[in-house]
């Protein structure tokens, strides 16, 4: 009996772990997740002053 | 935008449950862009199988699919070549060009693919989009068909789609994702769409539709005459420089199908097509330049259902010598009908 409930806790563990790996790999939407960094992070190509018109 | 991922729509996704290193890799801990970009798989799903692992019935007929293979194109243009051609063209070419978009999991479900070099980003926040036929089809088959089908060319919209239907109602997912044979192209599909198979002859609720049906039967193809109104050639972007619009209506000769009137298209390739790559394409004029095509601008009643005299005396929309394109193939030419 004990070692089913060492076994529940494991797998307990092993599902919050499962959880916190989205969390650990979240450092990618740092800046994927944000509007603001990815833009800072984008060169806008210049547009000469005759395209764009029309 | 761009590459910015929806973070809320992320955390209840089971495909981010593994991170996102798990499919693109790189450097998770990385301390700067370069960092972690480092080793960064751009398109995971170019692989299949990595899809596979989930997916693993999918993955394994899709490398057979067309639109994984692309073998229709390849197929398509390969009699134009020589025996040397055909290796500069399946070597130098076919893979860095055509097959170069076409296609992973990733560019119908994740990313519009690059065309042109045109790349509108992440289709939905990289939420893994199962079916939006505005994306998942129509950012590749955007040109003439999805067009044609919603009217947004200024045409008329076809008739299932005012009736509410989209492309999976007719191009089932097992089309899309293959069934597990290698095809030559899409024409040989097994299960392709058919008119018949929803509106099959004998089924038509007036006699003059049945009389008409049974008068022309497998000498006209159904879109000779549900076609509603012209359709985009390739020669409205693809003639060269300045070239204006041109949609149009042509009947001709069917090359698949011998004695049957039908819908063609012009298709893009041109003598000089592939001057670049060093092939003149010694055989081009072995194939035409026009080919049989269904127009996603169906109509019950068009000009021609309406007015016989249309087909059997003005002969309008008909394939002329005249209206051949300049240095076409002379494969073009079979496709006149009689007395043109």
């Amino acid at each position: 009996m004990k070692k089913a409930t060492f076994g529940s806790s494991l797998i307990l563990i092993a599902l919050v772990g499962t959880g916190s790996a989205y969390a650990a790999a979240s450092s990618c939407l740092d800046c994927h997740g944000n509007i603001e960094t990815m833009k800072s992070m984008v060169s806008m190509p210049v547009a000469s002053s005759a395209e764009g018109e029309g | 935008m761009g590459y910015v991922v929806d973070t809320k729509m992320a955390a209840a996704d089971p495909h981010f449950q593994q991170g996102c290193v798990a499919c693109h890799e790189g450097n998770a801990s990385g301390k700067d862009k370069a960092q972690s970009h480092a080793g960064l798989v751009k398109r995971p799903s170019d692989d299949p199988s990595v899809c596979g692992t989930c997916h693993e019935g999918i993955a394994k007929t899709y490398t057979l699919s067309l639109h994984y293979s692309n073998a229709g194109m390849k197929n398509g243009i390969s009699p134009r070549f020589s025996k040397d051609e055909k290796h500069t063209y399946d070597t130098a070419v076919f893979e860095q060009s055509c097959r170069s978009c076409h296609a992973s999991c990733g560019d119908c479900h994740v990313k519009s693919p690059v065309i042109s070099g045109v790349n509108t980003g992440l289709m939905d926040g990289h939420a893994f989009v199962r079916k939006d036929e505005s994306k998942t089809c129509a950012l590749c088959h955007g040109g003439r068909v999805y067009p044609e089908f919603t009217g947004d060319y200024g045409g008329t919209p076809d008739v299932h789609y005012r009736n509410g239907m989209t492309c999976l109602d007719c191009h089932t997912s097992t089309q899309m994702h293959g069934n597990g044979m290698s095809y030559e192209g899409r024409r040989d599909v097994e299960d392709k769409p058919s008119c018949l198979a929803c509106h099959p002859q004998g089924s038509e609720k007036t006699e003059e539709a049945k009389s008409a049906h049974g008068d022309h039967g497998e000498k006209v193809s159904c879109s000779a005459c549900h076609t509603a109104t012209g359709y985009r050639q390739c020669s409205s972007c693809h003639l060269g420089e300045g070239a204006a619009a041109s949609p149009a209506l042509i009947l001709g000769l069917n090359p698949r199908k011998e004695g049957q009137l039908t819908t063609l298209r012009l298709i893009p390739t041109v003598r000089s097509t592939f001057e670049k790559a060093g092939i003149k394409q010694m055989n081009f004029d072995s194939v035409p330049n026009l080919w049989d095509t269904v127009p996603h601008n169906v109509k019950k009643r068009t000009e021609r259902t309406r007015d016989c005299a249309l087909c059997h005396y003005e002969q309008e929309n008909y394939l002329t010598e005249e209206s051949l394109p300049k240095d076409g193939s002379s494969a073009n030419l079979k496709l006149i009908p009689a007395g043109h």
